[in-house]
């Protein structure tokens, strides 16, 4: 039931200024949404808890801050049209994806006995493609940060697989995933990204490649969101059942 | 429509401005963040103490604005009260993750280390008008607003903390609020007939 004038009103002070425990404020918002007049001594509360803020001595934002804002609303909205220099970085920051994603790939690579030939192009390829991408690091000086996620089977489930994700100050964050669900039934899978927040993302669903591994759909997958603050990746079967799962941590070349 | 980045905007203007930016103007997201980027950040700052935090809050406040923009109505504040509400949101959603379950030792808003001056004059007067309003609350006034707004305390941790009943944390805080409204709302129609126009 929700609550009536008086009750949010009560509220509205501890609400301006973010002092209300989140199923209260959440409460008061759904209030607000429908009655002007809470509405209205809400924004007076608003703006002497405004006043708060003002009466900070400024501090100067960094100079590229301004970029990244306008940039960061841009990828979002869709009309994100890189520059030149912007688009190598992409580029560099695929190729590092794809990297990472061949590295990864070659631990549960390992796990599948008899392909001694294919590992060994495998891990030639690798190669060079990171050697390929730490030029190409070194050449653009690129500041993003890059993680990884090793996902094992939930107990009594099969196959492996990596999610490389790549954060970039001035790119949208992107994440791409290459995982073997160890069985052709139980699909279609879906990617969760979970955040140390507790917020959880969907990043899409996999659909299966021509040479075996079930891959994200549109892959890289871009999102508006900071990935650098991600927890973990869980791939979930159609039923909602974790199939695979790995904890994120920072990619080291070691 | 030209922005500007110095004085008040008209509520049309600030309308025209969130019109522009509901339909990917990227100058109008310039301009808003040539007017707000600086208090957004120097908020972060305040309230995360860290430069890193403080940019991801800013980029993060910005965002929002931007997927919200369709609902700001200037009849119910100005723009400024709108941003700093949604960058105080955030702000507090950032540190109370952080900060998890513990609570951070008691802090006076006098205490609390000021962010390194800068050199720009904007903002000046809105500085200096907030800085009026918060001489005209108590001491204990200004620091019940400085645990709940800069620290992120909710009024039920500060009446706990000061061993006082949380209705009284309520009363307080209410009581605060309207002055600090008060006074800045004298301010501006002190300013306004005085320079004949909006405050």
């Amino acid at each position: 039931m929700s609550w009536s004038c008086l009750e949010v009103r009560e509220r509205l002070a501890e609400f301006a200024v973010d002092a209300l425990p989140a199923a209260e404020a959440r409460e008061v918002e759904r209030h607000l949404d429908w009655c002007p007049g809470c509405r209205k001594e809400a924004g007076e509360f608003q703006e002497g808890a405004a006043r708060m803020a003002f009466a900070l001595q400024a501090a100067p934002p960094p100079p590229a801050l301004g970029s990244k804002v306008v940039d960061r609303v841009a990828v979002a909205s869709g009309r994100h049209r890189p520059s030149s220099r912007r688009a190598i970085r992409v580029a560099a920051v695929a190729v590092l994806a794809a990297a990472l994603l061949a590295a990864g790939s070659l631990t549960f690579a390992l796990a599948m006995r008899g392909k001694v030939a294919t590992l060994q192009q495998k891990v030639s390829q690798t190669t060079k493609d990171l050697n390929r991408f730490q030029e190409l690091l070194q050449h653009l000086k690129a500041n993003g940060k890059v993680f990884e996620a090793n996902l094992v089977p939930s107990p009594g489930g099969a196959g492996g697989g990596t999610a490389a994700i790549v954060t970039a100050p001035n790119a949208a964050d992107w994440v791409m995933v290459q995982v073997d669900v160890g069985t052709t039934s139980g699909g279609p899978y879906r990617v969760l990204l979970q955040q140390r927040s507790g917020v959880s993302i969907l990043a899409g669903s996999l659909v299966r490649t021509a040479n075996g591994p079930f891959v994200l759909s549109d892959e890289p997958r871009y999102f508006a969101a900071d990935l650098s603050r991600l927890s973990s990746v869980v791939v979930l079967d159609h039923t909602g059942r974790p199939v695979l799962a790995g904890p994120v941590q920072p990619y080291t070349t070691g | 429509m030209a922005f500007g980045s110095e004085g008040p905007l008209s509520p049309e203007t600030e309308q025209e401005l969130m019109r522009q930016l509901t339909v990917g103007d990227e100058d109008a997201m310039r301009a808003l963040y040539t007017r707000f980027g600086s208090p957004v950040y120097t908020m972060g700052l305040r309230l995360l103490r860290s430069s890193q935090e403080a940019e991801e809050l800013t980029q993060d406040v910005f965002l929002a604005a931007w997927r919200k923009a369709s609902r700001f109505d200037p009849s119910r504040g100005r723009l400024s009260t709108w941003l700093m509400a949604i960058a105080h949101n955030l702000a507090v959603d950032r540190l109370r993750h952080d900060r998890g379950p513990s609570k951070p030792p008691l802090v006076l808003m006098e205490d609390l280390p000021e962010p390194a001056p800068t050199d720009e004059e904007d903002g000046l007067l809105d500085r200096e008008t907030a800085r009026r309003a918060l001489a005209g609350l108590s001491r204990s006034e200004r620091e019940l607003l400085a645990l709940a707004y800069f620290q992120g305390w909710t009024a039920r941790e500060i009446a706990e903390a000061q061993s006082v009943p949380l209705g009284t944390v309520k009363t307080r805080l209410r009581s605060a609020l309207i002055k600090l409204r008060r006074t800045e709302a004298d301010h501006a129609a002190r300013a306004g007939v005085r320079d004949g126009g909006r405050p």
